[in-house]
């Protein structure tokens, strides 16, 4: 078994032929691993359904707060507070406003960050990867989910943003470095991201890795990522021998030989990749990048 | 331990490329691999391009100022109901200022670290634009995009936006704040 980068047959399940379809993105040579850019309308019939559920959710507070609202109004016109009530009117109308806004939010922020997907996208296959490597973060989601205010707001800048970029992302895609992915159901076996799945296997065996402290690995992640997978930042031959000489130094149990090391960060890489996304070593058919 | 430093100096510094494309930021990208695409180049910044991702600035800059601008406007004039003419007048006087200032430093924030971290606002980074200084590729610092925003755009507006559309019949798409200032407005294309 070769180890060496590019060597790996290509997988012809997964690989198609014409790379047109992929033009706005990287696609690595070999791997099945792909970040198709979700179509526009897909997302948008997305967004539909899920103001559909989160409607549906504040239907019945709505009709809770119309009746107390009217029975405020009530209460402070006979009451005659005169300037009390309006206050009181405008405080209670301003709970409700949080409210609803945090049902809202908390919503889209909540199940993209618990699964990377809402309702409305697990119905449409899409997905929301992160491109800075591993997980999606809360603050991902909290800004991609906030910055919607500034992508419908009058021209439509989103839309404008999700034809014109480059990955098909919006502005609150942006801010966040995510990217949201449409994977057909054909894909939900997931073959390793960095490399083979069968030499990870095999290096996973030979050198016992440690885990990374939280904050090194995703400056680790972050490199690996925009080096081999979305390769904005491709390093030198020499940064990745000194990568690959600490890796070795810190978090190997076993001293591999004769592997290079290229194929050593990616594999750690890999390892790492799995680790923040709690993926078990074993594939699981029914994981979804 | 110490820490390891994962971040990258330039991996090669690029050839001086087309023109006035200069130096890249991030190292210059290598053809990728055959499966994926075959390279990019940086080209000058078409007017169109410009035009709406300077819209898509404005829009955002507004979203900031704009709720400030009616905070600023509205309260005092609805204080200075309350109290009497002279206090209600210099209310007045001072909240406009404090907007008119807190709208240009937010506008100076917003282009200036902009530009200085990323070479690009938001607007432009969606169409894959960059401002770069037009001798050495690298992007340029607070101070001058200060003056290019605030002093140089309204040169080019005067005279009909003349200083605008002349980036649109110039070979290299240079506006007048461009030439002024030395910089130059690329585009990331694949090729």
């Amino acid at each position: 078994m070769s180890f060496s980068q590019g060597t790996a047959q290509p997988d012809d399940r997964f690989n198609q032929t014409d790379p047109s379809i992929h033009s706005r993105l990287t696609v690595y040579d070999g791997l099945s691993v792909r970040f198709k850019p979700a179509p526009f309308g897909k997302r948008l019939l997305a967004y539909i359904v899920d103001l559909s559920i989160v409607s549906a959710i504040m239907y019945i507070p709505v009709l809770i707060f119309i009746f107390v609202a009217i029975a405020a109004a009530a209460f402070a016109s006979s009451a005659h507070l005169g300037i009390l009530g309006i206050i009181g009117l405008v405080i209670l109308i301003i709970i409700a406003v949080l409210i609803f806004a945090s049902i809202y939010h908390g919503y889209f922020i909540y199940f993209e960050y618990k699964r990377g997907q809402t309702f409305g996208k697990r119905i449409f296959s899409l997905k929301v990867v992160s491109l800075k490597g591993g997980r999606l973060t809360l603050g991902q989601c909290v800004l991609r989910d906030l910055i919607r205010y500034i992508d419908c707001s009058m021209i439509f800048p989103g839309l404008i943003a999700i034809i014109a970029s480059e990955r098909g992302q919006r502005l609150g895609d942006f801010a966040a470095q995510t990217l949201v992915t449409h994977y057909s159901t054909k894909e939900l076996s997931r073959e390793a991201q960095y490399m083979n799945i069968d030499e990870y296997h095999q290096l996973l065996e030979t050198t016992h890795p440690t885990a990374m402290q939280e904050k090194e690995m995703k400056k680790f992640l972050g490199f690996a990522f925009a080096a081999f997978i979305i390769q904005t930042k491709i390093p030198s031959a020499k940064k990745i021998a000194d990568v690959a000489a600490h890796i070795r130094e810190h978090y190997f149990g076993s001293e591999p030989q004769g592997i290079d090391n290229t194929t050593i960060v990616r594999f750690y890489a890999e390892y790492c990749f799995r680790k923040t996304n709690k993926l078990s070593s074993t594939l699981n058919p029914k994981e979804i990048l | 331990m110490t820490e390891f430093d994962y971040t990258e100096q330039p991996a090669d510094q690029g050839t001086a490329g087309s023109g006035t494309s200069g130096q890249t930021r991030d190292g210059a990208l290598p053809p990728l691999s055959p499966a994926g695409e075959a390279g990019v180049k940086f080209v000058p910044g078409g007017f169109w391009v410009r035009f709406v991702a300077t819209i898509i600035d404005g829009l955002i800059i507004n979203f900031v100022t704009l709720p400030l601008g009616v905070l600023f406007g509205l309260v005092p004039n609805v204080l200075s109901a309350f109290v009497d003419e002279s206090l209600g007048g210099i209310l007045i006087v001072v909240s406009t200022a404090i907007n008119y200032i807190v709208s240009i430093a937010a506008a100076t924030l917003y282009y200036g670290l902009f530009y200085k971290k990323k070479g690009a606002t938001p607007g432009k980074m969606v169409f894959g634009l960059r401002v770069v200084d037009s001798e050495t590729g690298n992007f340029i610092g607070i101070g001058r995009t200060f003056l290019r925003e605030f002093i140089g755009k309204i040169l080019s507006m005067l005279i009909l936006m003349i200083g605008y559309i002349m980036a649109g019949f110039r070979g290299d798409k240079k506006a007048l704040h461009d030439l002024i200032f030395g910089t130059q407005v690329l585009q990331k294309i694949k090729t």
